[in-house]
């Protein structure tokens, strides 16, 4: 995996001549200059507000309620530090039953009717289309904070907060290939996004030599996973690479070790996601994942977010796609400051190579101005018993080969 | 040969549950001729009840669990059933689905929607041959094997089941008879409910709990008790069979997703071909004959 060059890495080439370096460093300056007061002088006309469109019931409520709560919380902090662009933030929420026809009617109301600046929100890749087109139509910034997509909306309005497929297989194929050996068995719940997930992660497969015993689809919802984990069994594979997810990620994993399979076998993949830790128990400890958060990272942004978010909602491993609702307010913050206008054409503009920092790291994270996606350092992170994802590997950035939406 | 017991093993285990369900749902068909689309949501109160009690032992929350099932049931039927049973198939079929719906609610409002599970009382594996397989599994099918008995004979061979069976056939007729028709609808609607509360009790330590769990066991359930004639107590019990040893069969070779639309294909077709359904009792040629 090759990591990409920084912008310190070009402007230090031995082709670029002093005196450019010197014009750089002035402009640099001057536009750190001119950019620090228009950031501290532009002052909000009025409340900034949010649309906050989530599934808080039906089949992927744990998700939303999640989502929600990160949002939640990070609104109360952006809030607490003077909100943005001086103002505080508002938002008006609504549930969207997962149903895209839902998202539809709820994200149009929310732009006629509430006038919001910005939507932030959706789970399934179902509602996240709906939510793209109509927000790209209306010309209204839209952030999605779910993870796991393999395409990008190349619109004039969706910025894409989660971390890809790209980056949660392209670290864990190698790693997991060198640490256990080449025989791998895949094993998904049957629905596009398992299907695409696994599918990049072929890809890295083939680079890393690994053979691919057999590949298991599920329908959402199965109870029974007797016969998929005889399947397993008998295959001894090397490395079970999972893409079970939500409630049916818990009752394979449940199953698994009450048959024997866990904790014997290697299991990795996004069915090992820490909100589902409490209910899967010890079954996953020792296990290896690809996150891009973990309650490891040691900084004080996080340190503090932690403490918050326990001290609101309980002990237990916190949520991923709620640690992308909380900071994803720290790039609207900065896109808007930065485009000094609430205007929704120019503050969509803000967020093209945009960076913020975030609880994530002490350098600060970069919007990548054509996938529209953060550039997120990633972790392999090994699972202690009691939950903490701790981490064994900084992997940095991952290449990505994000097109535009099919 | 490991491989085949291992399946046999799973078929046991799933069709045990899935027998204990069909015949509370048949029970329910038969006696209070209704189809009750809350029993999945039964089965997640079961579940959420063993979660709530996950700290006392496993025993204790269990007949606790069934206690609970059975006030449940007896609200349930005389809250909401026995105020629409006059009113055509329609109402009953919507009410018993608004109550599942309350009962989701409910439980998502106590519980969060946020997934739970607990642990068997038993992590213990026993080896059969070259296959191991948990403790709980296999005491949990014995028992339920053992309880499904115990309900049998207590319908085919007690006077309590004599009138329930005369109540099923004509209701009417049994009244005159001096069988109150309401104190047998509470009873029997009691009963099922706890079966399938127990149900989602036992299953419980399997899977993860969460306000949906029920749903997928409804569609199964459904087709055991569809399959087998109406009014047959014993009936659905041996559907169950039936479909879990079709779906196992189906599940060896093929991926779950394709076996169950072939299995639910299979059923449907079953069901339009023979309506009526299957009378699985066996009678010698010559009692046929006359």
């Amino acid at each position: 995996m090759t990591e990409r060059k920084s912008a310190t890495d070009h402007i230090l080439s031995p082709r670029v001549s002093r005196r450019t370096l010197g014009r750089m460093a002035m402009g640099l300056a001057g536009a750190t200059a001119l950019g620090g007061r228009a950031f501290a002088d532009f002052k909000g006309p009025r409340p900034y507000k949010i649309g906050f469109v989530a599934p808080l019931t039906g089949p992927v409520a744990p998700e939303g309620m999640s989502m929600q709560r990160g949002f939640n919380l990070g609104v109360e902090t952006i809030n607490a530090a003077g909100g943005i662009a001086g103002q505080k933030v508002e938002f008006v929420t609504q549930d969207t039953q997962a149903v895209p026809a839902v998202v539809g009617t709820v994200v149009k109301k929310f732009i006629q009717e509430e006038k919001v600046d910005m939507i932030i929100g959706t789970i399934t890749g179902d509602e996240e289309e709906v939510a793209s087109k109509v927000c790209a139509v209306s010309g209204v910034p839209v952030l999605l904070p779910e993870a796991g997509f393999w395409y990008t909306y190349c619109n004039s309005t969706t910025v894409m907060m989660g971390e890809n497929s790209f980056d949660l297989n392209a670290p864990l194929v190698p790693f997991m290939a060198e640490k256990f050996g080449k025989k791998f068995l895949l094993i998904g719940s049957d629905f596009s996004f398992p299907h695409a997930y696994l599918g990049v992660a072929k890809q890295y497969m083939a680079k890393a030599g690994v053979t691919v015993l057999d590949e298991l689809y599920a329908p959402l919802g199965t109870a029974d996973w007797s016969s998929t984990i005889a399947k397993i069994k008998s295959a001894k594979p090397d490395v079970i690479y999972s893409c079970v997810v939500g409630g049916d990620a818990i009752g394979f994993v449940k199953q698994a070790q009450s048959l024997g399979l866990l904790p014997g076998a290697h299991l990795t993949g996004v069915n090992l996601q820490p909100e589902f830790y409490p209910p899967m128990g010890d079954a996953v400890d020792g296990q290896f994942a690809c996150v891009r958060y973990s309650e490891d990272i040691k900084t004080a942004a996080n340190d503090k977010f932690k403490a918050d978010y326990k001290k609101k909602y309980g002990e237990g491993p916190i949520p991923l796609v709620a640690t992308t609702a909380y900071y994803s307010l720290d790039f609207v913050k900065a896109a808007v400051e930065k485009a000094g206008t609430y205007d929704q054409k120019a503050v969509f503009n803000a967020f093209k190579g945009i960076e913020a920092k975030t609880i994530l790291s002490d350098k600060p994270i970069k919007i990548d101005p054509t996938t529209m996606n953060p550039n997120y350092p990633m972790y392999i992170t090994q699972i202690q018993k009691g939950g903490l994802y701790k981490i064994v590997k900084e992997v940095g950035f991952v290449e990505n080969d994000l097109k535009c939406e099919p | 040969m490991s491989g085949s017991v291992q399946i046999l093993l799973d078929f046991i285990w799933v069709s045990a549950g899935l027998a204990l369900v069909a015949f509370s749902l048949g029970l329910i068909l038969g006696e209070l001729k209704i189809v009750n689309i809350a029993q999945g949501d039964l089965m997640m109160v079961g579940a959420y009840s063993m979660y709530a009690m996950r700290d006392l032992p496993f025993p204790v929350a269990l007949l606790a669990t069934f206690v609970v099932g059975l006030l449940l049931g007896f609200v349930l039927e005389r809250g909401v059933l026995r105020w629409v049973y006059d009113k055509g198939f329609m109402a009953t079929l919507l009410a018993t689905w608004g109550v599942g719906i309350v009962l989701e609610q409910g439980v998502a409002t106590i519980f969060t929607v946020s997934q739970k599970g607990i642990d068997p009382p038993t992590k213990g594996l026993i080896e059969i041959g070259e296959v191991v397989y948990p403790e709980y599994r296999i005491a949990v099918a014995a028992g339920i094997v053992v309880l499904l008995t115990i309900l049998l004979l207590l319908v085919y061979r007690t006077s309590l089941g004599l009138r329930l069976r005369a109540s099923i056939d004509n209701v009417e007729m049994a009244s005159v008879l001096g069988i109150s028709p309401q104190r047998m609808f509470a009873l029997v609607f009691s009963v099922a409910a706890a079966l399938a509360v127990l149900a989602g009790a036992l299953i419980a330590p399997t899977i993860a709990i969460n306000p949906t769990l029920g749903l997928s066991f409804l569609a199964p359930s459904f087709f055991a008790v569809l399959i087998s004639k109406q009014g047959s107590l014993a009936g659905p019990v041996i559907g169950a069979i039936a479909v879990e040893f079709t779906f196992t069969l189906l599940q060896a070779y093929l991926n779950i997703t394709v076996a169950e639309s072939i299995l639910f294909g299979l059923l449907a077709l079953f069901i339009v071909l023979k309506p009526q359904g299957i009378s699985w009792s066996w009678k010698p040629a010559r009692e046929k004959a006359s």
